[in-house]
């Protein structure tokens, strides 16, 4: 029996997933539904890898799942931080100014306070002015490494779930008592 | 096949501590910590789009996520403490059986979410605060019965297999 596939790879681009998802303004509005671009990237990690196995190598397990989703969300932390740095680069902070415009419009539409409306404004300009530092690249990838690697993770499993082999049904467990 | 209490309480910590920090940032308004609060609402930020009208409100504050992040975690956290009951009745056990870890499942608990965005998206209807919970918190109930097989199993090859190995490299390098 050959000896399973390196699992980098298929990690790289389910990290490049992420990275894209998480990067893209407007496209990462995606992760506003409970990260779900971060679990796709986990998911299709394991995807990539379940295609690499052959009837020669053995089955894909649930700790190859866990393994690839974790790997993909820390590889898809580091891309991301790259990518912001490019798009930030080239448009300036084009996905805060989306994030501005939208969050705008359904203040407009609810017709909140004038108070509140002025502190939004501020609060906005403010961060714009900041622009990105340092200190909030640094912390930016600490937050990165922390939720791509537990919800990549939770990708990684939903992917097994999926993607495992018929005749490798797992059982449903409970418990010890 | 048993699942290991380890594995079950690191699950269940994970999602009481995390089912409590939604439940953080307005219960610190309350007490007037303004700057924890804001902390953990900029964490929550990355997660969520914590719209205030799309949102739960605890003493007059927004949850850090929204009304369907909200309702998937906590429908988890329910889920998971109702599991290993369960699992312990011979008839509700062989339901979750048949139902844990399959593709279909994961299928049709995403399909309320999909169809009261996608619907809302097109104009069909006005998703509400009610539809947001009701189709998140059908999510959040079903994930445990399609994590929690694969995370034991995970567990356990990852205990069996990776770690033994990993310190067997670390002696070997010494």
């Amino acid at each position: 029996m050959q000896n399973k596939p390196t699992k980098f790879l298929a990690s790289l681009y389910g990290g490049l997933v992420i990275a894209t998802v998480s990067s893209v303004p407007g496209l990462n509005l995606i992760n506003c539904l409970c990260c779900a671009g971060i679990m796709l990237g986990g998911l299709f990690a394991v995807f990539i890898y379940s295609r690499q196995l052959t009837s020669e190598t053995p089955p894909l397990t649930a700790g190859d799942g866990v393994i690839l989703g974790a790997l993909a969300g820390v590889i898809a932390a580091f891309l991301s931080l790259l990518l912001h740095l490019v798009v930030y680069a080239l448009f300036g902070n084009i996905a805060e100014r989306i994030i501005y415009e939208i969050v705008r419009s359904i203040l407009d539409a609810t017709n909140v306070p004038a108070e509140v409306s002025q502190m939004f404004d501020e609060r906005f300009r403010e961060a714009l002015e900041r622009g990105l530092t340092p200190l909030f690249l640094f912390f930016s990838l600490i937050q990165d490494l922390v939720l791509y690697t537990l919800f990549g993770l939770l990708g990684g499993l939903i992917g097994y779930a999926i993607f495992k082999k018929g005749g490798q049904q797992i059982q449903s467990a409970s418990p010890a008592p | 096949m048993n699942l290991s209490r380890t594995t079950y309480r690191i699950i269940f910590f994970g999602s009481l501590a995390w089912s409590l920090a939604i439940i953080a940032p307005p219960v610190a308004l309350h007490f007037g910590a303004t700057e924890p609060a804001d902390f953990m609402y900029g964490i929550f930020a990355r997660v969520c789009h914590q719209l205030d009208s799309h949102s739960l409100h605890l003493f007059d504050a927004k949850l850090a996520v929204c009304a369907r992040c909200a309702a998937i975690y906590f429908g988890f956290f329910v889920s998971l403490v109702l599991y290993p009951l369960l699992m312990r009745k011979t008839v509700t056990a062989a339901v979750a059986r048949t139902i844990s870890g399959s593709s279909r499942t994961i299928f049709l608990s995403i399909l309320p979410i999909l169809l009261d965005l996608g619907l809302s998206e097109i104009g069909v209807y006005e998703s509400t605060l009610v539809t947001r919970v009701v189709t998140g918190a059908t999510l959040g109930i079903a994930l445990p019965f399609i994590l929690m097989p694969s995370a034991e199993e995970a567990l356990k090859e990852l205990r069996l297999g990776l770690w033994p190995s990993f310190i067997g490299r670390i002696r070997h390098a010494k």
